[in-house]
């Protein structure tokens, strides 16, 4: 959950990116790195394996501003999407204010994205966390692609809560931030109701 | 959206390159980069096609974009691949070796970036764009602020560039580091640099003539000298310098001569000193002239003014010069020393020989050694160290003592003791005669050797010079070749890197199986330039990179022999089984196969788009473990990530503490320490991450360290001491708790609940001495 950082007066929470290999998630942080101001953003540390999958996660700290005399940090992360990278998912999970479920649109992958999602709150739950009380939302990614599954369809398969969800298309650049401020605005009224309760 | 339909392109491009009309398939990565310019990998592919169709121009700005788009993404690596490829078409290129230098810079590495950002202002400079390459050479001084040969450079470019002073101002400043650093040659050179572009300095003149006297050049200084006299700079210092440079011609008479002028330019109240300092000179070099001694008022006591040199009696009546030649332990003469700061070293110089003759008195020589290079390196002429020093070479390591001995007897040459030059050189031939040093002295060459019959008939000089030095013996006895050893080690170097050359060449493009050629014709010409690409990867450690391409050319034409010699260099398993398996992959691609390349291949059909996708999972023993990942990562984030990088590290410290990995929070934050202006948050961090470990003593340490740092900001201090008493609490420190919380009363007797926590903590002492009281 965010952390409070009294001495620096800083609040950071932390944002992770979820979702089936290859479906944009690493393209999302790269577009926001590129899309942001130096000042507003730190270092982006994205290390790749050999067929450039994201190893282990992808790191870029963003500063929101100030917030009530805290400066407030958003740390995003991307997860390794393969299936078999499950125990570094669970440790990125650990302390989540928010996720960014990043569905890949392609018809192909369709069954990838439900399996993606339900592992993501398996995770979840695993550590303790009731997936309904961790704000998220769902990008629908690659909606450029021929082969993109209408969006209902996207929608009735991997948002049965309901949540805001953005059709985008990370490569260039659309939807990247409007999913980012979905979900920063879900973050921010968590820690404020946290905050006021 | 975008109207363009990325992947319809790209297909069509490919076919457009399979059948080998590359100008429509340029055309098309064209249309598709209009509408994803940042698409790097279509950047590259059309990079390729460029080179492939002549337009080298074309080719330099794709790859150059690529180079510009990895960058901006943090992929540091890739964009130095592609900037180096654009480099491979035109080296000279200015402003791709700044974007190279730029590119290093931002990952921290300093030596390949100053490589880069010289090569850029070199060809600016060739161009006449002095500005461009004054300011490249600005970012290299950010990098390296000392390195002389830099400053150099930029002053060279200010002054092409026309800013006279400021390139003199330059000058000034290296050769006050080279002064420094004790470096006379280079700093003559400097003083000549300012010299040619302001030649009426007559304070940088007489610093260069003293710099020639320092290495012994005294026809040089008195050149310099001749100058400053032509400019009119006839003072006192000139005289002085003027006298020494004759003592070291060995024209004693001269030197007294401009002694004696020299002090007639003295004030006689002002400069007493110096006038007795220069009459004991004149009496060193004469010890009978009767200005010097009428004015001393020591005229009849000749041992008082030979003092300086602890010297047998029967030769006190010879000059200082010769009493040196055969002094090996006492005071060296004033003669070759610099005046004003000189007994201040004299005095430094003579403890350190004292230290020196401890150590070789006590058999410790290296430390010796040590010594005496610290004298020699700031007097390389200083005739007791370079003594002393034979004489430990003596004793150990006697060929190392030559070049000394050609030292001592060049001195002595100079100072017109030819006999104890000769003794010098006598010494140094019965220790080695064909020592290199002393052969070059002495100006043998091969001819020379040939003519007295010498018993070595070296053809090369480095060959002789490295025979001689190693096999003494060796090298009487043999006759053909002189160095047979180095001339077979050259040519086997220059044939293994022509066969390295050749090996390139077929691994790109050559010798396809007769069987598989006519298959594969129109295709090798296309994977050429890519295993080319993949090849130079692989030479600039881009291995990931290379893997990529292999995969991509297996994928799209099979196995192919041309791909062998790249599958084995990268280490791919290329088994026959493999093979087949490849070869059965490639004619099927939807076949799940269970090679490993052609996974990646897969894999990289999916991420361009170019076929269908599908999910592509290894093995089970295919599967890193966790460990192996997170080592990876560590090692991949260590070479991104400079270790003065204290904004990342703190993120990234925050990062492995929020995913529980304490201790490699740990060592990022320890790595911020190393920012002093972030030190309060690093220590704040470490105790943070320390308590959530359940080490709350090291983290009340850690507060504690924090608190300790000078100029620690307010509110910073307020929050470390709560945190800290709330710690101390827990571990029932109460005591120092209850400081703590008084520390922060002081500063805001509002801050948190800190009044509650006081109150608590006192009644909790109360208690406790209660409690005590009762059992007792």
């Amino acid at each position: 959950m965010s952390f409070i950082n009294y001495s620096a007066r800083e609040i950071n929470t932390k944002v992770v990116y979820y979702g089936p290999g290859l479906c944009g998630k690493t393209t999302n942080l790269q577009y926001i790195f590129n899309a942001t101001n130096e000042g507003a953003r730190g270092k982006m540390i994205s290390l790749a394996t050999e067929t450039e999958r994201t190893l282990f996660f992808d790191f870029l700290p963003l500063n929101l501003g100030q917030i009530r005399g805290f400066n407030t940090r958003f740390h995003l992360y991307t997860v390794p999407g393969q299936v078999f990278y499950d125990a570094s998912r669970k440790l990125i999970l650990k302390g989540v204010d928010g996720i960014v479920f990043v569905a890949d649109s392609q018809r192909e992958r369709f069954d990838a994205n439900i399996e993606s999602i339900e592992n993501m709150f398996d995770n979840l739950r695993e550590q303790g966390i009731d997936p309904k009380s961790v704000p998220y939302v769902i990008q629908y990614n690659k909606r450029d692609l021929p082969n993109a599954v209408p969006v209902q369809e996207l929608r009735a398969a991997l948002n049965k809560d309901n949540v805001p969800d953005f059709e985008a298309c990370a490569q260039s650049g659309e939807g990247v931030f409007e999913t980012l401020k979905g979900i920063a605005k879900l973050v921010l009224q968590k820690l404020r109701e946290g905050a006021a309760g | 959206m975008a109207k363009v339909d990325r992947n319809k392109l790209l297909a069509a491009a490919q076919k457009l390159i399979q059948r080998g009309d590359l100008a429509k398939a340029v055309q098309q990565y064209e249309k598709l980069l209009e509408a994803y310019p940042k698409d790097v990998q279509s950047l590259l592919r059309l990079a390729g096609l460029y080179i492939r169709v002549d337009r080298s121009d074309d080719a330099i700005s794709s790859y150059m974009a690529a180079g510009h788009q990895y960058a901006e993404t943090g992929f540091y690596q890739k964009a130095v691949a592609a900037y180096k490829q654009a480099l491979q078409l035109r080296e000279n290129d200015a402003e791709l070796q700044k974007q190279l230098g730029a590119l290093y810079q931002k990952m921290g590495l300093k030596s390949p970036a100053v490589e880069h950002y010289t090569n850029a202002a070199q060809l600016f400079g060739q161009q006449g764009q002095y500005e461009q390459s004054i300011e490249i050479m600005r970012a290299v001084l950010d990098l390296e602020p000392d390195r002389p040969d830099l400053k150099a450079r930029y002053g060279e470019y200010l002054y092409q560039a026309g800013h006279r002073e400021d390139a003199i101002g330059v000058f000034r400043g290296l050769v006050e580091i080279l002064k420094v650093e004790g470096q006379w040659e280079d700093l003559a050179r400097f003083y000549e640099r300012i010299l040619q572009i302001s030649p009426d300095d007559a304070e940088i003149g007489l610093d260069l003539a003293r710099t020639y006297l320092r290495l012994g050049l005294a026809p040089k200084a008195l050149q310099r000298l001749k100058s400053l006299f032509e400019h009119g700079v006839r003072g006192a210092e000139v005289f002085d310098l003027l006298a020494r440079a004759y003592v070291l011609l060995g024209k004693n008479d001269k030197a007294v001569s401009a002694y004696l002028e020299k002090v007639k330019r003295l004030d006689k109240a002002a400069d007493a000193e110096e006038i007795e300092k220069t009459y004991r000179r004149i009496l060193e070099i004469d010890p009978t002239n009767e200005t010097a001694l009428m004015s001393l008022g020591e005229g009849d006591d000749e041992s008082e003014i030979l003092h300086v040199v602890e010297e047998d009696a029967s030769r006190q009546k010879e000059t200082v010069v010769e009493v040196v030649a055969i002094e090996d332990e006492g005071a060296e003469p004033l003669l070759l020393q610099d005046d004003g700061a000189s007994s201040a070293q004299d005095s430094q110089f003579s403890e350190i020989l004292q230290e020196a003759s401890v150590y070789i008195r006590y058999g410790i020589r290296a430390k010796a050694l040590r010594k005496l290079e610290q004298i020699l390196a700031r007097d390389p002429q200083n005739l007791a160290a370079l003594k002393k020093r034979v004489e430990v070479y003596r004793e150990s390591e006697p060929s190392r003592a030559i070049p000394d001995l050609i030292r001592l007897s060049e001195i002595y040459e100079g100072l017109g003791n030819l006999d104890a030059a000769e003794r010098f050189l006598e010494e140094a031939r019965r220790i080695d005669a064909n020592h290199p040093a002393l052969r070059e002295y002495l100006g043998l060459d091969a001819a020379d050797d040939a003519v007295l019959g010498a018993q070595d008939s070296g053809s090369a000089p480095v060959a002789e010079v490295v025979f001689a030095t190693e096999e003494p013996q060796a090298a009487a006895e043999e006759s053909q070749p002189v160095f047979p050893d180095a001339d077979e080690f050259v040519t086997q170097t220059v044939v293994e890197d022509e066969l390295d050359i050749e090996l390139d060449v077929d691994e790109d493009f050559g010798e396809v199986p007769v069987d598989v050629e006519l298959e594969a014709e129109a295709p090798a010409a296309e994977w050429a330039d890519e295993l080319e690409q993949a090849g130079f990867f692989l030479e600039t450690g881009l291995e990931d990179e290379a893997r990529k391409i292999l995969a991509d050319l297996r994928a799209r034409f099979g196995d192919q022999d041309a791909f062998a010699p790249l599958i084995a260099r990268l280490g791919e398993a290329a088994t026959a089984d493999d093979a087949s398996a490849g070869e059965a992959a490639a004619a099927a691609p939807d076949d799940s196969g269970t090679s490993a390349i052609f996974d990646i291949a897969r894999e990289l059909e999916e991420e361009l788009d170019f076929e269908e996708v599908a999910d592509v999972s290894p093995g089970a023993e295919d599967v890193p473990t966790f460990e192996e990942i997170f080592d990876a990562f560590k090692k991949g984030v260590k070479e991104q990530l400079d270790d003065d990088d204290a904004n990342a590290h703190y993120d990234l410290g925050i990062a492995y503490m929020e995913m529980g990995l304490m201790d490699e929070a740990l060592a990022e934050f320890e790595l911020v320490l190393r920012n002093e202006k972030m030190a309060a948050d690093a220590y704040n961090m470490m105790a943070i991450t320390l308590t959530r470990k359940g080490d709350l003593e090291a983290a009340v340490e850690k507060y504690r360290a924090g608190l300790a740092l000078e100029n620690l900001d307010e509110a910073i201090a307020l929050n470390m001491n709560y945190e800290a008493a709330m710690l101390l609490e827990q571990l029932e420190r109460y005591k120092e708790a209850l400081l703590h919380y008084k520390n922060v009363v002081q500063m805001d007797r509002d801050y948190r609940d800190v009044g509650e926590c006081l109150k608590r903590m006192r009644e909790k002492i109360q208690a406790i001495k209660s409690g005590a009281a009762t059992a007792a």
